[in-house]
Order: structure tokens, then sequence, then C-alpha cells
């Protein structure tokens, strides 16, 4: 089994990734390696708890459907020998059941295929971030910068108020800044519900956060995609 | 396997036997007994009268006057006479040891002749009855009664009468209730036949019929001519499930090609944008732009197939809900505060009137999304101008919601549908007004597995109310 390993930075955070279906596996790899985080990588239960209890990872991604062991065993072994490292469970059922039995072994998150690979960055970062402060730092886009920590907004220097929705948009454009995010994602992020809205809520939001975030500002960062959704632009960081 | 009509019949000879030799036993010791103590009173009676004549007047015996003096002198009227007559013409007075001392003209010496057991019975004062059989094997019963006089036996008066009476009567007796019990359980055996008959040949009909059905003729239904209200129910009930079963197939059916097509236009558009795509050599921002063009259809996709997963979870067995006391209030404010920037960009005017309600039992994920999916509807429905307003009440055991909107209405003809799967009622317009046509099923979904319902009465050109109903039980009370 093929153990990638981020070279050269020794602030890479180390990531274990269990998942049997290489498809997936692949692109969650490559797009976490993107992100600059080291990943290792286990395509079976058995081989992926014993990279677990092997070496020290600041976060596990684990299938619950594994062959040889599953998910939920992983999680409860790892547990079970005192290590805290957060777990982070994709499911294919997006049962309550599951997220209880899971919630019983001491996983942390779930996310529940198929799924935005920005949704599965949002989480990783929420998993990471318990782990140490580097992810409270201010994001920034040109002259707008967002506090996560005291949920505050500047732009060139200028305080600008949001609404909580507001707040969690730009938050999740900031953080995903440069790609693009569907409507779909950010329904499901931002309201963390998922259904499928007849109305343009999305975009509402989104021309509810321009007036206040790119109107009397230049240039504008948050970009309309056509036939996909939004994306906040930072046109240097476009290559 | 037992057969029911051999048990029914079984059970009814076994029955009806039963209670018949436990009745002819009864009648045939109680007739017994009965007859016994007619023939013992009657003797004893007639004995005791004429000892008390014995002992008034000693000296008929000791002067052996005849019978017809004895009889004379006993009764007073015609009637007894005659009775008399036949017992005192067998009549015998015997001394305490056993000596003839007097007898009727028509008395003869028993045989065998009477036990010294019996004297000695007599001399100390008890009344012995016994059956003997006579010379010629008929049986006859006979009476010693001692008769006392200053304190002692003086004379055992014998009288005897014939058992033939007695024995002739039992013997009718039990010849009667051999034939009696055999037409009774003849009866008995003719007639569980018939029930069992009766009772069976409709399963028996039905079973056939049912065995008949084959799964491409889910269609046909059992048809049952019987006058019984219990079979018409089993075949009610057995065509009722057959008729859910049926239905219950074909939106199946139905359900999956719907599914399928929501499925085929964005796969389509996929299909065709990556194969465009790679026709020939592009620039990375064409790449770029023709990914970005299989964003939208990859997300259509995704919702749909959450929300076929929500549909499964909801039909499959147990509904996915966990229920605590909640409070409607706030989160109806939440989500109408959030969408007022919503209605304001579409200039809706979307005002939330509401009671003070008891906390209902609810699942605060599913009932939020049934509640978004009510207001996005209205929304989405209202023309530019309009209002949409969200009343919450309590309604009896029930906290009812209800979102009114001023849009243009529904056709009565939709109504009924609304809520079934994909249903639209603007098939045409389906593509560009978005939606899976699964929110509104999904609402009644999460309604039903609360206990509650939904429902909508609309007028074209007026507008829609749908009502959410959840039951509130009333010892909750709001905790906020």
């Amino acid at each position: 089994m093929p153990v990638d390993r981020k070279v050269g930075t020794t602030e890479a955070m180390r990531i274990l990734l269990v998942e049997d279906d290489l498809n997936l596996a692949q692109f969650i790899r490559k797009g976490l390696k993107e992100e600059q985080y080291a990943v290792d990588f286990a395509a079976d239960g058995q081989q992926g708890l014993e990279l677990a209890l092997l070496n020290p990872y600041d976060l596990l991604i684990l299938d619950i459907m594994l062959p040889k062991l599953d998910g939920l065993t992983i999680c409860r072994r790892v547990r079970a020998k005192g290590n805290a490292t957060p777990v982070l469970l994709l499911t294919a059922r997006n049962t309550v059941e599951d997220k209880v039995s899971g919630f019983d072994t001491g996983a942390d998150q779930f996310l529940t295929k198929p799924f935005a690979f920005a949704e599965l960055l949002a989480r990783v970062r929420a998993l990471l971030r318990r782990g140490g402060p580097q992810q409270l730092v201010h994001l920034k886009a040109a002259d707008l910068e967002l506090d996560p920590a005291s949920h505050r907004v500047w732009r060139a220097g200028q305080e600008i108020t949001l609404t909580n929705k507001e707040y969690a948009l730009l938050e999740f454009l900031l953080r995903n800044k440069n790609r693009v995010l569907t409507r779909t994602a950010i329904i499901e992020h931002v309201w963390d519900i998922s259904y499928d809205p007849m109305t343009n809520i999305v975009d509402a939001h989104i021309k509810a956060l321009r007036a206040k975030v790119d109107r009397d500002f230049s240039p504008p960062l948050i970009a309309t995609v056509r036939g996909a959704g939004y994306m906040l632009e930072e046109s240097e960081a476009i290559a | 396997m037992k057969s029911l009509r051999s048990v029914i019949s079984q059970s009814a000879l076994l029955l009806m036997g039963g209670l018949l030799l436990v009745f002819s036993v009864l009648i045939y010791v109680g007739g017994d007994a009965l007859l016994h103590r007619f023939i013992d009173g009657r003797l004893l009676g007639l004995a005791e009268t004429l000892a008390t004549i014995v002992e008034r007047h000693p000296d008929i015996i000791e002067n052996s006057g005849d019978d017809h003096t004895l009889a004379a002198e006993v009764t007073r009227n015609e009637n007894q006479r005659h009775e008399l007559h036949e017992v005192t013409h067998s009549l015998m007075v015997f001394s305490p040891d056993g000596r003839v001392v007097w007898k009727g003209p028509e008395a003869v010496a028993q045989h065998p002749a009477p036990d010294e057991t019996v004297f000695e019975r007599a001399r100390r004062g008890i009344t012995v009855f016994e059956t003997v059989e006579s010379a010629d094997g008929k049986p006859i019963r006979h009476l010693f009664l001692p008769i006392p006089r200053q304190g002692q036996v003086r004379y055992v008066l014998h009288a005897e009468a014939s058992m033939l009476l007695y024995q002739e009567t039992l013997k009718g007796f039990v010849i009667l209730l051999i034939l009696g019990s055999g037409a009774v359980l003849l009866i008995a055996w003719i007639g569980s036949g018939w029930l069992a008959k009766k009772v069976l040949t409709p399963i028996e009909v039905l079973s056939t019929g049912a065995e008949t059905m084959s799964e491409a003729d889910l269609g046909k239904r059992l048809t049952l001519d019987s006058p019984y209200q219990e079979f018409h129910r089993l075949t009610q009930a057995f065509n009722s499930v057959m008729d859910r079963f049926q239905r219950s197939g074909e939106s199946q059916l139905t359900f999956c090609d719907l599914a399928a097509h929501e499925m085929q236009t964005p796969l389509t558009i996929l299909q065709g944008n990556l194969e465009v795509a790679l026709l020939k050599a592009r620039t990375s921002e064409e790449y770029r732009e023709a990914l970005i063009n299989n964003l939208e259809q990859v997300g259509q996709l995704i919702t749909l197939t959450r929300s076929l997963l929500t549909l499964a979870k909801f039909t499959s067995g147990k509904p996915p809900v966990h229920l605590v006391p909640l409070a409607l209030e706030p989160m109806i404010q939440d989500m109408v505060d959030e969408l007022t920037l919503l209605a304001d960009d579409r200039k809706i005017t979307l005002s939330f009137e509401s009671q003070t309600v008891p906390a209902v039992l609810g699942d605060t994920q599913w009932l939020k999304l049934a509640l978004i999916n009510l207001l996005d509807n209205a929304l989405h429905y209202t023309p530019s101008g309009g209002a949409v307003t969200v009343r919450l009440q309590a309604v009896g055991e029930e906290v009812v919601v209800s979102v009114e909107d001023t849009g243009h209405g529904i056709e009565p003809e939709h109504l009924p549908h609304l809520f079934e799967r994909f249903y639209r009622t603007d098939w045409a317009r389906a593509k560009d007004s978005g939606g899976t046509g699964l929110g509104l099923p999904i609402v009644k979904e999460i309604a039903e597995a609360h206990g509650g319902s939904i429902s909508v009465t609309s007028q074209v050109n007026k507008g829609s109310i749908f009502t959410l109903c959840v039951p509130a039980p009333t010892h909750q009370t709001v905790s906020v």
C-alpha cells in the first residue's frame, strides 16, 4: 500500500485517510495535498488501524464501511489506546443511528457521501483547529480581512457589520479562496441543512453580502461563476 | 398437518359423547335412587300404619283374625283399603325369634327363609330392608319392621313388594339412554360435518384464489359468495392488502422511473460537457470552464440523491426522528429573520404571527427542514409585492403552523397530488423553477413521522395556505 507523505515542511499537518474506494481516496489525497497537508493512506481497516496506532496523526479520516475492519471499530480501538486524535467519519448512510453509534465510539465529525470537497476541507480545518491556534489566524483576500476568533470583518481597514448568515457565508468563501463553491455546497455548509431550494436564497444572501463587502470597494471579490456558483477571487492567485 | 375439518368433527363427537355419558350415569343413578326411595317409602308407610294397629289391637294377631278384618280395621277410605289389601294379604307377623305368628291369606313363606341376622337386627329395633330374588327369579323387596311393646320388640312385621316394575323401569331407562345417545351422537356428527363444511368451504375458496394469484397478476382480487360477514371481512382485508401491495409496487415503479428521469438530464449534460471538452486539445482556461459547467449538474445530482435518501429513511421502517420537547416559536422566528433578506429582495412582505403555544414533541433538524421547505415554497410562488404570513397557534392537542401566501394559487385538480413524489403542477416550467419535486413529499413524511399532518387549501389567484400540525402533549410547557 502506498504511504504518501507531504515532504519538506515539518509543520505540515499529518492526516491518515482510510478509504477503500480508490477513486474517492485519490481525489481526497490530491485535494488535501494541494492544501499542504501530509496524507497517509490505507485502503483497508486492518492496515488503517496499524498506521493509526503507529504514527502520531493530527487527524484520522475513516470511511465507515471498509474491508477487514470497519471505521467505527478503528475509531473505538484508537480511543481505547487513549489516543485522542480527532476523527472524521465518512459515511454513505446518513442515518441518525449511524451518528449515534459513531459518537459513541468517540468520533468527532461526520460527513455523508456525496460531499463537496470544500465541505470536507471545512470539517478538516474545524477539527484541526482544536489541535492548535493556527486555524484562528485572520483570513485575508486582497484588502478584506476576517477574524475567526472575534467574528469581525474589515475591508480596506473599515469594519463591516454582517449578520450571522452573511458572516458564515463569507468565512466559507474565504476559506475556499479561488475555489468554485456550488449553491448546493453553500446551502449544506452555511445553512447546515440539505434541501433543495426553489428560491434563490443563496443568491439573495450573496447579493446582500456583496452590498456590504464589495459595492463600495474595489476590486469586487465575490465572483459569480456562471452555471456553477460563487467564488471569492483574489486575482493574483489565479494562475 | 391436521385437517381442521376432522378436528371439528372429532371435537364435536368427543364433547357430545362425554356429555351424554355423564348425563346418562346421572339419570341412571338418580332414577335408581328415586325408585328405591319410592318403593321403600311406600312399604314403610303401610307397614308403620299396620304396626300401629297391631300395637293397639294385639288381639287381632293373637286371635288369628283374617286379613279382611285387619284391612277393614285399618282403613277408612276405599282407595286406601284397596291398596292395603294388596299389601296385607302378603303380610306376615313374626315373633322376635323368627316364628310366624300371623300371616295374610296370600303370604307365602319366604324363600329362602329370612336370615337369622335379620331378626337379630330387628330385635335391636332396627328396620331392615332387603331385596331377595323369589323362587321364580323375581326380585322382591322385603321389609322387617320391629313392633315394640313396653320397651321390648314384641313382633316383627314383614311386608313385601315386587321390584319387577322398578327393574323394568330401569331397564327401559338404559335402553332409552342408549338409543337417545346414539341418535344425538349421529346428529352431532352430521351437524359438525355440516358446520365444518360451512366454515371451511369459503376458506378453501379463498386459499385457492390466493394461490392462483401470481406476481404478474396483482390486479386480480378475491371474490366470495358467502352470506357471512366474517368471510367478507377476511376477503376485504385480503383484497385491501393486495390493493396496498399493488399500489406500493406501482408507486415504486413510478418512483424509480421518475427518479431515473430526474437524473437523466444532469447526467446527459455532464457526459456531453466532458465529451465535448475532450474532443480536442484546449487551453487550461477552456478546461476550467468545462469543469465548472459540470459542477452545477453534479450539485443537482447530489441534491436529488440527498432528497431520495431522506425519503428512503422515512419510508423504510422506523422514521429517523428523535423527539424531544421543542419550542417552535424561536425556531420559526430565526428562520423568518433569515429569510427576510430573501423576501425583501423579492419585494415580498414576510411576517410572523405567533400565539403562546405549548412545546411540541419534535425533532429540531427535521422540523427545520419541513418548515424551510414550506417557507421556500411560499416565497417561490409569491410574486413581487405579495405577502407570506407564518402563523403559529395552538389548536387542541396540536400546534399548528400555517404558511399563507398571496401567490397564484393551485388549481383544485392538483391539490390531491401535491404531496406525491416528483409531482409538479407545471411540468413545462419545472426546469426553470428548479426543485426536485421532493420538497413537499419530504414535508409530508416529516409531519407524519411526528404523528402530525400537512394539508393545503388554495384559491386560484388568491393564494395557498399550507398547514403543518404537530402533536403537543398538554403537560409539556414551553421552556425557552
